[in-house]
């Protein structure tokens, strides 16, 4: 089923994984978690990311007895064809809602800091046309593009380790350790794993990785670690720069790091680090898109032009006036979708596929 | 699922009719061409007969009667004999040695052991006669006989081999290809003197019947590669095939692509360097530069003088070209954006002395780089053609008069002519001025899209270059190779360059059969 033209190394699958995850969630991740963990936000994304490793077993085990299978097609054969239409469907308004989300976010943001007078469909036209134009190509060449562009986020992850040195901290603000109480680290938490989707992304490409029943666990675990500690460690330092009522009323506080260091050559880093910050949030709509149009492209229309009908829709999406209201309810819909789609149904399908054995492990297409 | 069959047949047979149809459409094509070109009344594959006045006649006809085509009639074998040649084609001092002057003496024999040429064919069709002449051959026609005979006498006027103008070097070799293609595969066997050095011709253009040639080795290079280009090359069917641009766009991937996906030299050292990788060259005959393909991006960033200086040397000046096409891209694009969107970038000093330069200055800054852009532009485009000393003067004239004037009357600020002059010197930087020029033009869409969107409009354009670089394939090959799809291995020869005895493997980008290139380098050391 598979073609050779469209298969993927792990090394690439690693960073298309890092990829969709990282992108328009971290910018205001510490004021998130902070809201709920307060001063223990850090630990809250910590154990985010052992429920994303979790989940990784999971889908990995669910994948290996269907290695040649999309998402899609394993739900089909789970659940039979009509049920499996009707998830199918689920997953594919998910994937749609959150691409919709993440382009929205990201056209808010920009307008807030980069141009503030220019509409925001303009801006959330041209994402989509360039994210449109990478997605109609092969998740071989999309891979090739998020490991070219993934230098960028090592290149600012390097910036920020060496500019951590310079900014003023303050390890007060996050002592006593564990004050704000089991519950609220994990409230704090179920809003992490919301910044850090994109990992579901496996559940699609799996059987585009070459050699995919052996060492895969390990590249996710790598990406998933990679991630969770990227997250983690700007968050821990947005902690300790900023007091907490600070933090409170910072929406990006991320952005807000580096504001107060000047140079010679520069002011505003926040601007510059926003400018490059577009790349990864453009990467991770392209994710979606593709998600999006793997999950239905069937035999009735060509793939090129699923994706070009749902960039479409997701720039329609997109034009929905950027209230607070109304993100905020997109907002909790996506994440009660996010659970559906994420945990309950692969864990639901590797426990029916276990019970009817209905595994395809040796059957060679 | 019936009905959906049917539609399956039905879309089935559409395109069997449809095929036929095309079939029919392009038989059309072929007669009408071939009705249109070969307007003498000969047919292609008629043969000499045993008469020989009905021969002349019919090769003459062949040719049109046209009147650079001599005969010459001597008498061998106490028989009459005639000798056809173009007198533009051959070269008459070596029909005179070798041809004439041997017959006329021996007077009896076997003409092909007498003569001294270096090439004697038999021929009995009058299509190849007619060709032969073409090709500088003089052809001997005997009585009562229905072959001819071909002898090579072939003029040969070309210059001599120079170093080109527009690829020097400062410590390489100094020679470089020419129009003549036997020199070009000569100097290219000089170097590689391998018996797998393989060399094919084609014979493309109806009217011209241009030589065109595709050198490679013959058990490195990639079987599908060469079938592929093959495949391509004897697809084309033109009447006139007159220099290498012609064949570029003809079998290129992505010709609307502003990227070149050839690699065009006239250094035999750098073509060279490229066929020991498994790549294909391809001469055509009237050209001096060559095409080397498949290409990746990071070739049209390496010059032959990075190998030949210490290798920290040659890895910083290619690091420097790769900043050139950045900056070259993006430079003026900046500009633009800081100044009219965001401003706060900058420190309040550099600011202040940009919003001064600025003061006076009735244009919008897009206007500006997009004015000076294009005057250098012209500037260029003027002085390339020109003789020298004249050159030298539009140079003066524009760059210093014009410039500093054009700063004076407040026109265009000065910090605009810095950026501008750093941008064209950037872009001058690439070793192959084609990728330089495509660089300089894809300047003016980040220009456009940073004076619409500022920084935004910036990343956007240089990520859709960058998508763009990743989606272009050549040959099926990866055009933005080593980087995407990234190969670590490949990197030391590509962006960088280590020492040659770290090169142990080629770069994998042509998919060359065997990947190892050297097997012992500083064995001394070990000993």
């Amino acid at each position: 089923m598979i073609s050779e033209k469209l298969s993927i190394t792990k090394f690439q699958l690693f960073f298309l994984l890092i990829q969709s995850q990282i992108g328009i969630g971290l910018l205001s991740l510490p004021n998130i978690v902070q809201k709920s963990a307060k001063s223990d936000g850090w630990i809250s994304i910590i154990l985010a990311g052992v429920v994303i490793q979790f989940l990784m077993v999971v889908y990995y085990l669910l994948l290996k007895r269907y290695p040649d299978d999309l998402l899609s097609n394993i739900t089909e054969k789970i659940l039979g064809f009509l049920l499996g239409k009707v998830v199918n469907f689920i997953i594919y308004i998910y994937f749609i809602l959150t691409g919709s989300l993440s382009l929205i976010l990201m056209v808010k943001i920009i307008n807030l800091y980069l141009l503030p007078v220019t509409p925001g469909w303009v801006i959330s036209l041209l994402v989509i046309c360039a994210c449109v134009y990478l997605t109609t190509s092969d998740l071989r060449i999309i891979a090739r593009f998020f490991v070219l562009v993934s230098t960028l986020i090592i290149l600012l992850l390097f910036t920020n380790i060496v500019l951590a040195f310079y900014i003023p901290k303050e390890i007060q603000y996050i002592l006593p350790i564990g004050s704000a109480g089991t519950k609220n680290i994990l409230i704090g938490s179920n809003s992490a794993l919301l910044a850090m989707l994109g990992f579901e992304g496996l559940l699609f490409m799996f059987p585009y990785v070459i050699h995919n029943t052996k060492g895969l666990l390990k590249t996710t675990s790598f990406a998933n670690l990679f991630v969770t500690s990227f997250y983690t460690f700007i968050t821990f330092l947005c902690l300790i720069k900023f007091s907490p009522e600070q933090l409170q009323q910072i929406r990006e506080p991320v952005l807000y790091l580096f504001r107060g260091l000047a140079y010679k050559m520069f002011d505003r880093i926040d601007l510059i680090f926003l400018s490059i910050w577009i790349v990864p949030m453009t990467t991770s709509i392209i994710m979606y898109l593709f998600l999006a149009s793997k999950s239905i492209s069937g035999q009735k229309m060509s793939y090129k032009k699923t994706v070009l009908v749902n960039g479409v829709l997701i720039f329609l999406i997109s034009l929905i006036p950027h209230t607070d209201e109304i993100t905020n309810l997109m907002n909790k819909y996506v994440s009660y979708f996010s659970y559906a789609v994420i945990m309950v149904l692969p864990v639901f399908l590797l426990i029916l596929s276990f019970i009817f054995k209905r595994h395809e492990r040796g059957v060679t297409n | 699922m019936l009905l959906n069959k049917e539609g399956k047949l039905r879309k089935e047979l559409i395109q069997l009719v449809s095929q036929v149809e095309g079939y029919n459409h392009m038989s059309f094509f072929k007669k009408k061409s071939i009705r249109s070109i070969s307007n003498s009344p000969i047919n292609e594959s008629q043969l000499l007969t045993n008469d020989i006045n009905k021969n002349i006649h019919s090769i003459r006809d062949y040719h049109c009667r046209t009147e650079d085509l001599m005969v010459r009639e001597l008498i061998f074998n106490k028989n009459i004999c005639t000798i056809f040649y173009l007198d533009s084609m051959v070269n008459k001092d070596s029909l005179h040695s070798s041809v004439i002057g041997p017959i006329v003496e021996t007077k009896y024999g076997e003409i092909q052991h007498i003569v001294k040429t270096t090439q004697v064919k038999f021929t009995s069709r009058i299509s190849d006669v007619g060709s032969d002449l073409l090709d500088g051959f003089c052809i001997i026609l005997r009585e009562n006989n229905a072959t001819a005979i071909s002898l090579s006498v072939v003029e040969n006027t070309s210059r001599s081999i120079e170093e080109p103008d527009n690829e020097r070097s400062i410590i390489s070799s100094h020679d470089g290809f020419i129009e003549d293609i036997g020199t070009n595969i000569f100097l290219l066997r000089k170097r590689v003197k391998t018996p797998q050095l393989k060399v094919k011709y084609f014979s493309v253009g109806k009217l011209t019947n241009t030589k065109v040639s595709m050198v490679f080795i013959e058990n490195l290079t990639d079987k599908k590669l060469i079938k592929e280009v093959e495949r391509r090359i004897g697809s084309i069917e033109v009447d006139q095939l007159l220099s290498f641009g012609d064949i570029e766009d003809y079998i290129e991937d992505n010709p609307n692509s502003i990227f070149p996906q050839m690699l065009t030299t006239e250094r035999p050292d750098r073509a060279t360097s490229y066929l020991t990788e498994g790549k294909i060259l391809l001469i055509v005959d009237g050209s001096p530069r060559i095409m080397i393909v498949p290409i990746t991006f990071f070739a049209f960033y390496q010059s032959p003088d990075d190998y030949n200086s210490r290798w920290i040397i040659g890895t910083f000046f290619r690091l420097i070209r790769f900043l050139s096409f950045i900056v070259a891209i993006t430079f003026p694009a900046i500009y633009i954006a800081v100044v009219s969107y965001h401003s706060e970038v900058l420190p309040i000093g550099i600011l202040y002395s940009i919003r001064v330069s600025l003061e006076n200055v009735p244009f919008p800054p897009l206007i500006e780089a997009f004015a000076m852009q294009i005057t250098l532009e012209l500037l260029k485009e003027a002085s390339i053609r020109l003789p020298t000393p004249i050159a030298q003067t539009t140079g003066i004239v524009g760059g210093l008069v014009i410039g500093t004037a054009v700063v004076e009357a407040s026109f265009v600020s000065n910090i605009m002519i810095v950026v501008i002059g750093l941008t064209a010197i950037a872009s001058f930087v690439a070793p192959v001025n084609e990728m330089g020029t495509s660089a300089r033009l894809l300047g003016f869409p980040v220009m456009i899209a940073a004076s619409l969107f500022g920084f935004f409009g910036i990343v956007l354009v240089l990520m859709g270059i960058f998508m763009h670089l990743c989606k272009l394939q050549t040959f099926g090959t990866p055009y933005f190779a080593p980087l995407a799809p990234f190969k670590m291995e490949d990197i030391k020869d590509s962006i960088v360059r280590l020492s040659f005895w770290k090169l142990n493997s080629r770069p994998t980008d042509s998919k060359p059969i065997y990947k190892k290139q050297q097997w012992r380098t500083r064995g001394w050391k070990n000993n």
